[in-house]
């Protein structure tokens, strides 16, 4: 019952009471998924967009192959590759952390570093924390821009079949105009729905993701209390994964509405 | 001698050879049955294909420690030069196991209790399973196995328990839902109403419908099982050194890895290629069931 009042206990390591730990440590976990969903979000529109289209030509079998790949290789092996390939043979991305080394701290405000960094004005911090953020969000993204990309080209596909889009071509309206605004929309809805499952795996993935690249957020933190057998801390890092995959869910059912109007009437007339 | 064609009658062998028409229109399912077929065989022969049986556990041979790939060491050989190409059947052999094993466990009480909870159809035994479900599926997998699992000392077996734990909730789910459709039907209703048991209805009239659907979840299955399994390896949750799992292999040889990078490359290709098998496998089947999306 005290966790409703947000006392989480005290956590065995740390001494410290739980929930403070983790709003240390929660807005740079969120700042990372967040981030990974604003590239992969985008990415996989476009990617399944183009290959619904243009389905069975080059780009459609590079996109499916990549997405069966994207699917298949679990994130800790595009982690350890990315050490690889940006650690050693390639260094133009940091690997490690949240700032170089020469670089001062901002002031902590939100805990999300690149807004505290704005807030600031410190361009500089900026910068380096996108550049230390990008390749943890693409391994973490990986996997959801294969998933999602795969499910908007089936849907495409599916829908281009539809009496009202053989009409909208056969009218002679162009085809950006087709695919923007009768095609898209009704093709984004399994994607949509998939999104809060992603999400809410990337949330899971991050304990993965964070202790390879040593970002000190929340998913490095439970990892730790979990190794350290902290259990008050454990209870409080999953169930807050849980209030997440729950918040996500009705955010998708909302975005899904918006796209569908069909479930829009069915709840006004209910 | 009879051959096994002709143990089957004249329509199976017919349908047979029309199922494996349907099946190997598509390159990608055979693509998939090879990498499968192939990853078992050396998973259940490993002992006996293997190049360096002895690589399987404690093995020290400093002559041989840390060579790069070559003709003798395919995949080259880890610090303690142990084979790694060795090391990697005898990880098919474990994370098969483990697949194996939690499947054989995940999936009939999965099904039962979701064939419970659709037979009895709004009554207060569906509310508690369906509820009980839900609170299951609510956090992500992977994070509550990491839990289960660092709690519990760490090692194959509870790993497998751990994803078991959370994996049935899925086959409750579909087989809920799959059965509270067939409850409606006809011939359930004609079997109440001859007045058959209750079990007799949901194991004779109702599970032999729901079969296809959830054998084409357990080949799906597979590659997640592995996923998660490989990842809590990795982690070092899962099976412990010296057994060689593949996820431990990647997580011990990233140590050593930018001038050892065959210690972890080679690993991390088997599992991505177990996966991948697995997972155009389960898609061919279930084109071939044509089950509607799980």
């Amino acid at each position: 019952m005290n966790a409703l009042r947000g006392d989480l206990g005290e956590s065995i390591v740390s001494k410290r009471p739980v929930s403070q730990d983790v709003l240390t440590f929660f807005p740079a976990s969120f700042e990372l998924v967040m981030f990974s969903t604003i590239i992969s979000v985008p990415l996989a529109i476009l990617i399944g967009a183009l290959a619904g289209r243009r389905a069975n030509s080059i780009f459609d079998n590079i996109v499916r192959v990549f997405s069966y790949v994207g699917i298949a290789v679990p994130t800790f092996v595009w982690a350890v590759l990315a050490l690889y390939l940006f650690g050693y043979l390639w260094k133009v991305l940091p690997i490690m952390g949240q700032l170089s080394v020469g670089i001062r701290r901002p002031p902590v405000r939100t805990g999300m570093m690149s807004i505290d960094a704005l807030l600031a004005g410190r361009w500089d911090a900026f910068v380096d924390h996108l550049k230390h953020m990008i390749l943890p969000a693409l391994c973490m993204s990986v996997g959801r821009i294969a998933q999602e990309a795969r499910l908007l080209r089936a849907g495409i596909i599916e829908n281009l079949k539809k009496d009202y889009i053989v009409a909208a071509i056969s009218y002679g309206i162009p085809e950006r105009r087709v695919m923007m605004t009768y095609l898209l929309k009704p093709s984004l809805i399994p994607m949509v729905s998939i999104m809060a499952l992603d999400l809410a795996s990337s949330m899971g993935g991050s304990f993965i993701i964070e202790t390879i690249f040593n970002w000190p957020g929340f998913g490095r933190y439970g990892m730790w209390a979990m190794l350290n057998k902290d259990l008050n801390a454990v209870v409080a890092s999953v169930m807050i994964v849980g209030i997440f995959f729950a918040l996500f869910n009705i955010l998708v059912d909302v975005i899904i509405a918006y796209l569908d109007p069909r479930i829009r009437v069915m709840e006004r007339a209910s | 001698m009879k051959s096994i064609g002709s143990l089957l009658s004249e329509d199976q062998r017919e349908s047979l050879k029309r199922n494996w028409h349907k099946f190997s229109t598509n390159p990608l399912s055979i693509v998939g049955l090879i990498t499968v077929l192939t990853i078992t065989f050396m998973a259940i022969f490993s002992p006996w294909i293997a190049p360096y049986p002895q690589s399987w556990g404690r093995w020290i041979d400093f002559s041989q420690a840390s060579l790069p790939p070559s003709w003798k060491h395919p995949c080259g050989t880890d610090i303690y030069g142990r084979d790694i190409l060795s090391r990697i059947m005898f990880g098919f052999r474990y994370d098969l196991l483990m697949a194996v094993c939690i499947l054989a466990m995940v999936v009939p009480s999965g099904t039962f209790l979701g064939l419970v909870a659709g037979y009895y159809h709004g009554t207060w035994i569906d509310t508690v399973i369906m509820r009980i479900t839900d609170i299951f599926l609510a956090i992500p997998s992977l994070v509550l196995a990491l839990a289960i699992c660092a709690l519990l000392e760490p090692s194959l077996f509870n790993s497998m328990m751990a994803v078991s734990l959370l994996w049935w909730p899925w086959y409750s789910r579909l087989a809920y839902s799959l059965t509270s459709s067939i409850r409606n039907e006809y011939f359930v209703q004609a079997a109440e109403l001859i007045g058959a048991n209750p079990l007799y209805i949901m194991f004779r009239e109702i599970l032999p419908n729901c079969l296809s659907p959830i054998f084409t979840k357990m080949t799906l299955d597979v590659g997640w099982v592995i996923l998660i399994g490989s990842t809590l390896s990795f982690v070092g949750l899962g099976a412990q050194e010296p057994m060689p799992a593949l996820g431990n292999m990647v997580a011990v040889g990233s140590k050593y890895m930018p001038d050892y990078w065959w210690m972890t490359i080679f690993p991390a290709l088997a599992i991505a290629f177990t996966i991948l098998g697995f997972n155009l496998l389960g898609d061919g089947i279930r084109d071939l069931l044509a089950v509607e999306e799980i």
